[in-house]
Order: structure tokens, then C-alpha cells, then sequence
């Protein structure tokens, strides 16, 4: 039977000479046809055990597989749009004929009209809750460097003097330094500062946390210079947080009014 | 967010201090994040002078301020969980996407926060788009077949021909070659614009053959018929002299 290469004109009998692998061990078990299934992934499982045992139709498999590979290592996706103007496109962000280019591809792809209904979808749908900076960011427990009783840096303190030797706690490249003094409010208040600096040109906004012994937690931004400030603090072992790009600078045990 | 009415992002905002925006927009988006009434001046006028004014400390404070949305963004994408790098990653690409697509030119484009923030949300998206299509390639790169290369290699060696392995005289390899000058090389050598149509399908658009049989069930009333005609013009790109002569310009 003669090879006709053109559309439609293959004959279909799946015992004849032209659907046949030469060489085969089984004639008529297994087509060209099946092995261009197999190489999809969807041949029968007959199709896989003639192929273990038949060196010629393995050897045909391979062969349309390896055909099959390069086309697709080649073509794959070509013409499809990056990821982010189809994108832009989804917000109608692109110009008008890139916009109309755009969406005559998508109709025409399956692959690019579902990434767009997948946007769609993801953007249709906040999340149920926002991670905590406490659950986002690495903690990293900075390193006491100048312990209790010992003198430190006070100058850019803002105001005040202390009346309790500073702490300086070191992370990476950011150094935290906290005094204690009591509270012009009350007795037995205290307040507490604190100073943040970082190693290089440029400080950086950045929030604090202070965390109670009875784990009631307050906040206090960094200003322009670094400074921080708590005020009406009862006596206790606080924990104290500073949130920075890359993780939360955590200085544990901060005694405050003897606690 | 929703903006308060009357209010103009970046109105009487522009003297203040990074380190009072800063506290500010927190605030705001602490607000916004437990459902109640929230400005969104102090949020955009940090982005104002991130993407307009380029300011590193600004752009340092958006990272700041939108870092744990952002993953939580991520968390909730379908990708997510079949991706193949760590989270940090993704966030990191995401950032730098956001920084490089939007600058002072194209800032006027988002009229408030929430335009802005939907752009940083399909920013995540498109970069785990990236990754799923990267995995598809990787998967085309690794294809094999379970147990035939035994076969073959054992056919090889008790002399059999067979059509050719890797590397073999109809083994169509075409590394290095543009795509688009591929395809008009095959568009040529496939006069037929069923055939032509099939190869797109299945190669360019990546469609399974029961994809195909779906999209044209009358000229391919079974998957069969898919098979058939595919298996058919692959067998005739092998013999394709052009492709052959291509391969060894390419190699």
C-alpha cells in the first residue's frame, strides 16, 4: 500500500501495510498511529508492553517522540504574550492596538485565556487575613553587646538623661540602644527610648513594638532620626520588636523600673 | 481602600516626613485591614514619591509597608503551591516587576491606591505565570519515555537502524533557531493549511490532541484522527530536507 501524505487520505485499517512499523515483531498489533498516542501519553496499555518487547517500534517511538520534542522546545508558546502584558492587558492598561493584538490572541489560546480568567479570578479575591510582621518576617534575637550597669551612647537621644545605663542590642547591621528613666506622669511609671541606627548612609521607616510581661503590646514609629519613645511603662521584663525590610530585630529581657 | 471623599491623594501631605507618612499609612492600612472607614493620602504619597520622585527611602517604606500583603497574595494564588522556588523569591521579583514597569511617565495612568495596589497584585501574578511557564518548558526539555530507551540502545546495538535516535539523520534538532523563522520554514513545507493548522495547535499553542478533537470536531471526528494526521506530518518535518539542512546550519 502506497504512503499518501496528504490530509485524509490515510487509510484507517489499523492491520494494514502502511500503519505497520517495518520491522515489527507483531504486525497489526501496534500502529504509527498508536505509537503517536503513546508519545501524547494516551495509548493503551497494550500499546506500552508491545513497545517493551518490540525494538523496532521502539525505536519508531522514539524517533516521533524526539520530532515531537523538538518542535515543542521550538514553537512552545511562541507567539503568546509575556505573562506581564497579558497582564496589562487584563486592566486594559495596554495602548489600544496593542489592546486589540492582545485579544485576538487570547480568544485563540487556551493556555493565554486561562491565565487570563486565572488573573481575573486572583484578583477578584482579597485574602482571608494579611500575615503579621510577626508571622512574615525571619525574627532575628539581637545580640547583647554592652550589658546592665555599663555606659553607652546617649547624644541623639531625644531629650532627657538617663538614669539607667543604656542597653545596646546589635543585629546585623542595625544597632538598637534603649534607657530607661522614670516617667515625669507618675510614680512608678517609667519611659523608655530608644535609638536605632544603622550601619551605612540612609536610616529607614520603621515601626516598633513593645511587648508586656502580661503580652499587652504598644507601638511606636521611628522618627526621621531613629529615635523611639514609650511613655507610662509599669515596671516589668519587657520584650522589644523593631520592624526592619528584611526582619524583626527582637531584644529580649529589657528590664524596666527594676522588673 | 477606600478614599475619604474630598480628599486628594498627596494634598498637604508633601512637606511631611517619611518616618510621619510611614506611621501614617500603617495606620491607614491597619484600618483598612479590620473593615473600617480609611484614608489612603499618606499610602499614596509615599508612592508618590517611590515611583515619581524615586526616592530609595520611599521605595524602601513601600517594601515595608505592602511586603506581608504581597505574601499574603502569593499564599493565595493557585500557582503557589506547585512553585518551584521559596517564597522570598517571589516576593523579590514581584517588587522588582512593580519597580521597573511603573515609572514617573506611567504613574498618571492610576487614578488612587487601589488602582495602583490591583497593579502590585497582577504584578504577583504574572511572576508566578513566569514559573509555571518555565515548569512547562523544563517538562518539554525532560520529556522521555519510560522504557524505551533500554529498547532502543539494545536495537542500536544488534545493528538495528530503526529511524534514528538522538541525534540521528530524521532526528529533527533545531537548537539555536528563532522560533518565528522555524515557523515559516514548516508554514512552507506544510502547503496545507490543515496541516499548518494542526502544527500550530499542537506545537505553538501546546493543545493536547483530545483539546484539538474538541476545538474541530468535524474535521477530527475522533482523537484517532488527531493522531493521525499529527503522527502523518511529523513523519514528513523529518524528511523535510529544508529542516535537515536547517539543523546542520543550526549545530
Amino acid at each position: 500500500m502506497a504512503m499518501n501524505d496528504g490530509i485524509g487520505h490515510m487509510p484507517l485499517d489499523r492491520r494494514g501495510d502502511a500503519l505497520t512499523v517495518a520491522g515489527c515483531i507483531e504486525p497489526g498489533a501496534v500502529t504509527r498511529d498508536d505509537l503517536m498516542a503513546y508519545v501524547d501519553g494516551e495509548a493503551a496499555p497494550h500499546v506500552a508492553e508491545h513497545v517493551r518487547r518490540c525494538a523496532a517500534c521502539a525505536a519508531e517511538l522514539r524517533a516521533l517522540a524526539g520530532a515531537q520534542r523538538s518542535l515543542q522546545r521550538a514553537l512552545h508558546r511562541f507567539e503568546c504574550p509575556a505573562p506581564p502584558v497579558l497582564g496589562e492587558y487584563a486592566l486594559a492598561l495596554l495602548p489600544q492596538l496593542e489592546q486589540r493584538l492582545v485579544a485576538a490572541h487570547v480568544v485563540d489560546c487556551p493556555r493565554c485565556t486561562e491565565e487570563v480568567q486565572t488573573l481575573r479570578t486572583f484578583l477578584s479575591v482579597e485574602p482571608q487575613s494579611v500575615p503579621s510582621a510577626f508571622e512574615r518576617l525571619k525574627r532575628v534575637v539581637a545580640t547583647l553587646l554592652t550589658p546592665p550597669g555599663s555606659a553607652a551612647i546617649f547624644a541623639e537621644f531625644r531629650g532627657g538623661v538617663a538614669t539607667t545605663a543604656p542597653l545596646a542590642y546589635r543585629s546585623e547591621d542595625v544597632t538598637v540602644t534603649v534607657s530607661v528613666q522614670p516617667d515625669d506622669g507618675g510614680a512608678r511609671r517609667w519611659a523608655l527610648h530608644g535609638l536605632v541606627v544603622r550601619d551605612g548612609p540612609s536610616l529607614f521607616p520603621a515601626q516598633t513594638r513593645l511587648i508586656a510581661p502580661d503580652g499587652t503590646t504598644r507601638e511606636s514609629p521611628l522618627d526621621d532620626l531613629g529615635n523611639f519613645l514609650y511613655e507610662g511603662l509599669p515596671p516589668g521584663v519587657y520584650q522589644l520588636e523593631v520592624d526592619l525590610p528584611e526582619h524583626v530585630l527582637v531584644a529580649e529581657n529589657v528590664a524596666i523600673g527594676g522588673g | 481602600m477606600a478614599q475619604t471623599p474630598g480628599q486628594t491623594p498627596g494634598t498637604n501631605l508633601a512637606h511631611a516626613t517619611l518616618g510621619q507618612l510611614a506611621a501614617a499609612c500603617s495606620e491607614e492600612t491597619a484600618r483598612f485591614q479590620r473593615g473600617e472607614p480609611a484614608r489612603t493620602d499618606s499610602c499614596w504619597e509615599i508612592l508618590r514619591r517611590a515611583v515619581v520622585e524615586r526616592e530609595h527611602a520611599a521605595w524602601e517604606a513601600i517594601h515595608t509597608q505592602y511586603r506581608g500583603l504581597v505574601i499574603a497574595w502569593i499564599r493565595q494564588h493557585s500557582a503557589s503551591a506547585s512553585a518551584r522556588e521559596a517564597e522570598d523569591y517571589f516576593l523579590n521579583r514581584v517588587f522588582e516587576r512593580f519597580w521597573s514597569a511603573i515609572g514617573p511617565d506611567r504613574f498618571s495612568q492610576f487614578t488612587d491606591l487601589p488602582a495602583i495596589l490591583k497593579y502590585l497584585k497582577m504584578c504577583v501574578h504574572s511572576v508566578l505565570m513566569d514559573d509555571v511557564r518555565a515548569r512547562r518548558a523544563a517538562e518539554i526539555e525532560s520529556l522521555e519515555l519510560p522504557g524505551v530507551r533500554e529498547r532502543v540502545d539494545a536495537a542500536a546495538s544488534a545493528g538495528h537502524g530503526g529511524h534514528g535516535g538522538d541525534g540521528g539523520p530524521e532526528q529533527i534538532t533545531l537548537g539555536g533557531m528563532a522560533s518565528d523563522e522555524l515557523w515559516q520554514v514548516i508554514a512552507q513545507e506544510l502547503p496545507d493549511e490543515t496541516e499548518r493548522e494542526l502544527v500550530y495547535w499542537s506545537f505553538v499553542l501546546d493543545l493536547k490532541p483530545s483539546e484539538i478533537h474538541s476545538r474541530s470536531p468535524q474535521r477530527y471526528p475522533t482523537v484517532a484522527d488527531v493522531y493521525r494526521v499529527k503522527r502523518n506530518v511529523l513523519e514528513r518535518l523529518r524528511r523535510s530536507p529544508r529542516l535537515r539542512q536547517l539543523q546542520q546550519l543550526a549545530s
